[in-house]
């Protein structure tokens, strides 16, 4: 029997080409979804690798992969030899002594480093590696480990799945860094293919556990063993819960338009769920029209910041930066600033030998004063870290006439602003303010690749105020009134703070924006009154002071709640919502499908924002429904590894998705509502009908169930749901 | 109040460490009460921590040698509940019996120390067996005790793998560990110092251990890809050269060094979150070799400086030569950012911080120096020992500097590659205290 097993293996080995191996890798890897790194978490569904299923046998599948209870000994034994490798390679500025051959590779060098390592048995690793006067390929090493394990030709693909799920934080970095990495990350050194941390987890799982087959008949009995259930009824209850309280509210609006006063201003939000509490503030303080739109308004750029020295995309991770846009400041010295010099002259006493003994006697009581002022005067401490930055900006573009009056064009006829443009009209990006927050870069723009979206909005105002621009927009009977001016702004979600750029703004607008200025700060207090109960631990009665601490806190664990809660995605006017409170969870798209003729603008917001919609709204689904096996875990224990992502404790398996304290109240309570995106269109129906069967990505996440398209039609104020084999189904709502 | 004057003797010593554990407490408690917001075990950590400040009240003004003991072992114990954050997350529980483990073996050689200095001279107040004169043997044999307690507690190897795997605790109890109770040896060492310091054998022992050690740390720290094991791996490395400070005969410099580095450390795995965003800049090395020889200059001007305020004279062949030189190594590597610079009136500038940064070390130890009493300021005449101590700070710094003048070869290549994963693995936590996959970590 023995004998015979072997005989088949060799056969196999002969006939297996690469080609096939490389097709079955291809295959493995589709189970995994990307993480992305700190610098700009972009929230992705994490198991986007089984969304080719119907939701239910996705949540059964990904269940029995991603959360089960019980590794083999073995196994976690294969896996704190990665994790320790992976930890030592991957690290992006933590050491100051790197792993030695980093440039060579994941597989190259830690194949050059293993034979040093006592925890690996030194014949075995012989055995595999060395039959050969050459270092073998990771191709060469995938096969040789999988003969070595007894792997049947047709149980191979599988296994090669375990491997990566059975630690599949780090399979999905390697996912970004090989499918989705920024410029900044794909010209690292430290380079890795998705071939390669194969082999190298096959290597480690070789040395480590001859038996390792076994890890199939595991997994097996995961799957017998899951039951979904429980979860998917709850979701399916929230979800109802939800949707007709919506409808409800929808239902109840009245659609004559009364407002006759004339508008003070025009401001465009980003649809981000924070939005809309703030959008109904500021409207609440007089006539004020709020539309919104993608919060990288339409520019495909990538930013060269000269004054933080920082360069990245700042668009959805979707689309490729199509230009640069440098910004600097007006009187930049060419000298070397001393704040980068004292930084300096710590880093070398700190990461060094010996100094660092002397370092921490002098500088003890600089630090013991820096607690006090942080634990007890935090204002104090944060004036002491942030310079007050007054310096004008100054943006540089690359991009041509033609391409700005036509990216000119796209946002003001997308938005339905075209014609009706008052005298002043603010483009609001957004981003977050928070203190010692690992997950800071969560909370800003995920329209703006996870940044804060103020250069896009100032580069669209910049375009907007150009003659030149607006001549050539005349041409193509887009009038921009003479006395209209654009103005660039930012909304910090934190606080609700929203800070007018207004550095060249003309002399005769200056009374009405300190008129808007103050309409602004009355709506930040009323909407920060609407958020406070959703903290249980406020703790002054002042709403807005209670709020900015919490953004300087070094100790405030949730300082805003981000995208929580959010359960709907609403495409139309603002006069459908304007009347009713969606309590911060609906994405809000302004759209008027009688000025798309061939429903292009609603085809471009179907494929591209409510995608990015999806993707939020699924990472808070996943890490709400299970926090250790989808989210980051708990913040109060979290680690930092190699500065690119979190880890749990004294080490473990990269921990994505979002920190327990995102989405949940306490330990047990959740704050977030986990259910699945349900998007909204005025439109007629089979305008909707015709794009979703059109676009593959949207047909498939229509009828697997991952998210639900409702038609409102405003017409005969009816609500009709698109079922899963795209015929339309009447919802009566009882007002 | 009589009776409490038999158990307990408050002196500057014991002020100096109360201070330090009760202001580490305060600012710990403050952040805990939003940081642990939500948590299940909010309530049953400030409790722990609050009793945890007690204890070691206790302990630092502890006369008798029973209760010094008994507040000891009371004051690591409750540290160990401390540590584990969730008794359903397996990893931090193997935390917490590591440290309990080690902890209990701590208690173990301070018992056998003090029921040794019983049997011989029949006292049990610290304050009175301190004055008493033991014979070399005797003192040794307690001081070599009372030194791996110290070891023990400042998770000197070998016993560091306690220290290495606590990192599964909840960051504030970190902050507050490394701020406190990891300092417990010091505090030990110096309590006793006047039988520590009968023993010039025992002292140079405790110098060699505790430069090893500093090196042994500091190289874990720099290879460590993780902020807070880095930090861990760096507190055993500063533990280390707090031995050695009481190994020269320089009690009041070890206490200045443990102080400050409480808050330096306690600061630093407080706002460890913001990691991330720290950007490393590259320090182009290996310097110019003028540059360098600029700086020396400097670092002497510094070493100079340090010996006129803390009136120590450099040349009277006494151990003080090895802080003097470790403040002309930091002097010279802190004005060799500002040499190679390009910022205007450079050299100005440099001397003038250089001026500034030695002032701060220097005081920073005098201090101390002129609150203890002068009796645990006793610098050991220079021998052998020391030259090597000296030498195990000098070359691992200029290794770090100019290593990349060396030739490569593959033999060199396969020694640091060796050297390499020696030291990884030996940094690695306990294995069970690894959380190997995303669902064995459980709230």
């Amino acid at each position: 029997m023995h004998a015979l097993k072997k005989e088949e293996i060799a056969s196999i080995d002969e006939t297996q080409s690469l080609a096939e191996l490389n097709i079955d890798i291809q295959e493995c890897w589709k189970y995994i979804a990307p993480a992305w790194p700190l610098k700009n978490i972009i929230a992705a569904n994490p198991i986007s690798g089984f969304e080719n299923l119907d939701f239910k046998d996705a949540l059964q599948s990904s269940t029995a992969h991603f959360r089960y209870q019980h590794l083999p000994k073995e196994m976690q034994n294969v896996n704190r030899e990665s994790i320790k490798w992976l930890n030592a390679f991957f690290d992006q500025g933590q050491a100051t002594i790197t792993m030695p051959k980093r440039e060579l590779g994941l597989y190259q060098s830690v194949i050059q480093l293993l034979p040093h390592d006592t925890h690996i048995p030194k014949d075995i690793f012989d055995h595999i590696c060395n039959q050969t006067t050459y270092t073998p390929s990771p191709l060469e090493c995938i096969i040789t480990c999988s003969t070595y394990l007894n792997l049947k030709s047709n149980e191979r693909s599988r296994f090669y799945t375990l491997l990566l799920t059975t630690l599949p934080g780090w399979a999905s970095y390697i996912q970004y860094r090989t499918t989705w990495a920024d410029t900044e990350d794909s010209l690292q050194s430290n380079t890795v293919t998705q071939t390669e941390y194969l082999a190298v987890r096959i290597l480690l799982t070789a040395l480590l556990w001859k038996d390792a087959k076994q890890l199939l008949s595991w997994h097996d009995e995961n799957y017998k063993a899951i039951n979904i259930d429980g979860d998917l009824h709850k979701i399916i209850d929230l979800e109802n819960r939800y949707k007709y309280n919506l409808y409800r509210k929808l239902s109840s609006i009245s659609t004559s338009q009364t407002s006759k006063t004339k508008t003070k201003a025009q401001f465009v939000f980003c649809i981000d769920v924070r939005s809309e509490q703030l959008r109904r503030s500021l409207e609440a303080q007089g006539a004020y029209e709020t539309f919104g739109f993608a919060g990288f308004f339409g520019l495909p750029i990538a930013i060269e910041d000269k004054i933080n020295n920082q360069s990245y995309a700042s668009c959805p991770v979707l689309l490729k930066p199509q230009h640069t846009v440098v910004c600097y400041e007006n009187d930049a010295s060419t000298h070397e600033n001393t704040t980068t010099l004292i930084k300096k002259a710590y880093q070398s006493l700190k990461y060094n030998f010996t100094t660092p003994l002397a370092l921490v006697e002098s500088l003890g009581g600089i630090y013991g004063i820096l607690l006090l002022l942080k634990s007890f005067l935090p204002k104090k401490a944060s004036k002491f870290f942030i310079k007050k930055k007054n310096k004008k900006e100054l943006l540089l573009h690359d991009i041509s006439l033609e391409k700005q009056v036509i990216y000119a064009e796209s946002a003001l006829s997308m938005i339905g602003l075209k014609n009706i443009l008052s005298e002043i009209v603010i483009f609001c990006g957004h981003g977050s303010a928070t203190e010692n927050n690992a997950f800071a870069s969560g909370l800003d723009c995920g329209a703006c690749g996870g940044r804060h979206g103020a250069f896009n909005a100032k580069l669209l105002a910049q375009i907007l105020n150009n003659t030149q621009v607006r001549t050539e927009l005349c041409k193509k009977e887009i009038k921009i009134p003479d006395s209209t001016f654009f103005l660039a702004a930012l909304h910090t979600t934190t606080t609700d703070h929203v800070t007018l750029f207004d550095t060249d703004l003309p002399e005769d607008k200056k009374n009405l924006v300190e008129k808007i200025k103050k309409d602004l700060e009355i709506a930040q207090h009323v909407s920060l009154l609407s958020r406070k109960k959703t903290f249980e631990n406020s703790t002054t009665s002042q709403d807005s002071v209670d709020q900015y601490l919490k953004a300087i806190d070094w100790s405030e664990v949730r300082p805003e709640w981000g995208l929580a809660r959010n359960g709907s995605f609403i495409i139309g006017n603002r006069s459908l919502t304007t009347d009713i409170d969606l309590e911060g969870r609906s994405f809000l798209h302004s759209y008027n499908w009688k000025d798309d003729e061939s429903f292009n603008h609603l085809r471009t917001i179907l494929t591209a924002p409510v995608i990015v919609a999806q993707w939020i709204n699924t990472q808070y689904l996943f890490s709400t429904l299970d926090n250790a096996a989808y989210g980051a875990g708990s913040k109060v224990t979290k680690n930092i590894s190699g500065k690119i992502a979190i880890m749990q404790g004294n080490a473990s398996d990269l921990m994505t998705g979002l920190p327990l304290q995102s989405v949940y109240y306490n330990d047990l309570m959740p704050y977030h509502e986990p259910m699945r995106l349900r998007i909204i269109i005025d439109a007629p129906k089979a305008a909707i009908v015709d794009i979703i069967k059109s676009e593959p990505t949207l047909r498939s996440l229509t009828e697997k169930e991952w998210i639900h398209f409702v038609q409102f039609d405003t017409s005969l104020m009816k609500i009709n749901e698109l079922n899963k084999n795209l015929s339309w189904s009447e919802v009566t709502i009882n007002t | 109040m009589e009776q409490l004057k038999y158990y307990f003797y408050i002196d500057n010593l014991s002020q100096i460490m109360i201070f330090l554990s009760v202001s580490i407490t305060i600012i710990t408690l403050r952040f805990s009460q939003k940081y642990l917001y939500g948590d299940s075990n909010q309530k049953k950590s400030i409790g722990l921590i609050v009793l945890l400040s007690l204890t070691t009240t206790l302990l630092f003004c502890s006369d008798h040698i029973a209760v010094f003991c008994l507040f000891w072992l009371a004051s690591n114990l409750i540290l160990t509940q401390l540590m584990q954050h969730k008794k359903t997350w397996y990893p931090a529980k193997v935390s917490s019996q590591l440290a309990r483990k080690n902890f209990l073996i701590g208690t173990i050689f301070l018992l056998s120390a003090m029921l040794y200095v019983m049997h011989v001279t029949n006292e049990s107040s610290i304050q009175k067996i301190i004055r008493i004169p033991f014979t070399g043997e005797e003192s040794f044999f307690i001081g070599l005790l009372l030194t791996l307690t110290a070891m023990s507690q400042g998770g000197i190897w070998p016993f560091h793998t306690w220290v290495l795997s606590s990192l599964n605790s909840p960051t504030p109890v970190s902050a507050l560990m490394h701020a406190g109770l990891i300092n417990g040896g010091g505090f030990l060492l110096t309590r006793f110092a006047p039988i520590i310091l009968q023993s010039n054998m025992l002292l140079n022992f405790l110098f060699i251990i505790g430069i090893s050690s500093a090196v042994l740390g500091t190289i874990w720290k720099l290879i460590q890809s993780d902020i807070k094991r880095m930090l861990a791996c760096s507190t055993i490395g500063q533990m280390g050269f707090m031995l050695a400070q009481c190994g020269l005969g320089l009690f009041p410099a070890a206490i200045s060094h443990l102080f400050w580095h409480g808050l330096f450390k306690a600061y630093l795995f407080l706002s460890s979150a913001s990691a991330a965003k720290e950007k490393r800049i590259d320090l182009r090395y290996p310097p110019k070799l003028s540059e360098w020889l600029t700086a020396l200059g400097f670092g002497i001007l510094s070493g100079c400086m340090f010996s006129l305020i803390t009136n120590k004279n450099v040349f009277d062949g006494t151990s003080v030569l090895v802080l003097v030189i470790l403040c002309c190594i930091t002097g010279t590597q802190f004005s060799l950012t500002l040499v190679r610079s390009s910022i205007q009136k450079k050299y100005f500038f440099t001397t003038c911080s250089t001026i500034v940064f030695s002032i701060l070390y220097s005081c920073s130890v005098v201090i101390f120096q002129k609150i203890l009493p002068s009796d645990l300021y006793q610098p050991t005449s220079l021998n052998a020992i020391h030259a090597l101590g000296i030498s195990m700070l000098l070359l691992p710094w200029l290794m770090l500097l100019f290593g990349k003048i060396i030739k490569q070869s593959s033999s060199i290549e396969e020694l640091q590659n060796a050297l390499y994963v020696k030291m990884l693995n030996s940094s690695q936590p306990h294995p069970e205290s690894i959380t190997t996959h995303r669902t064995q970590y459980s709230l």
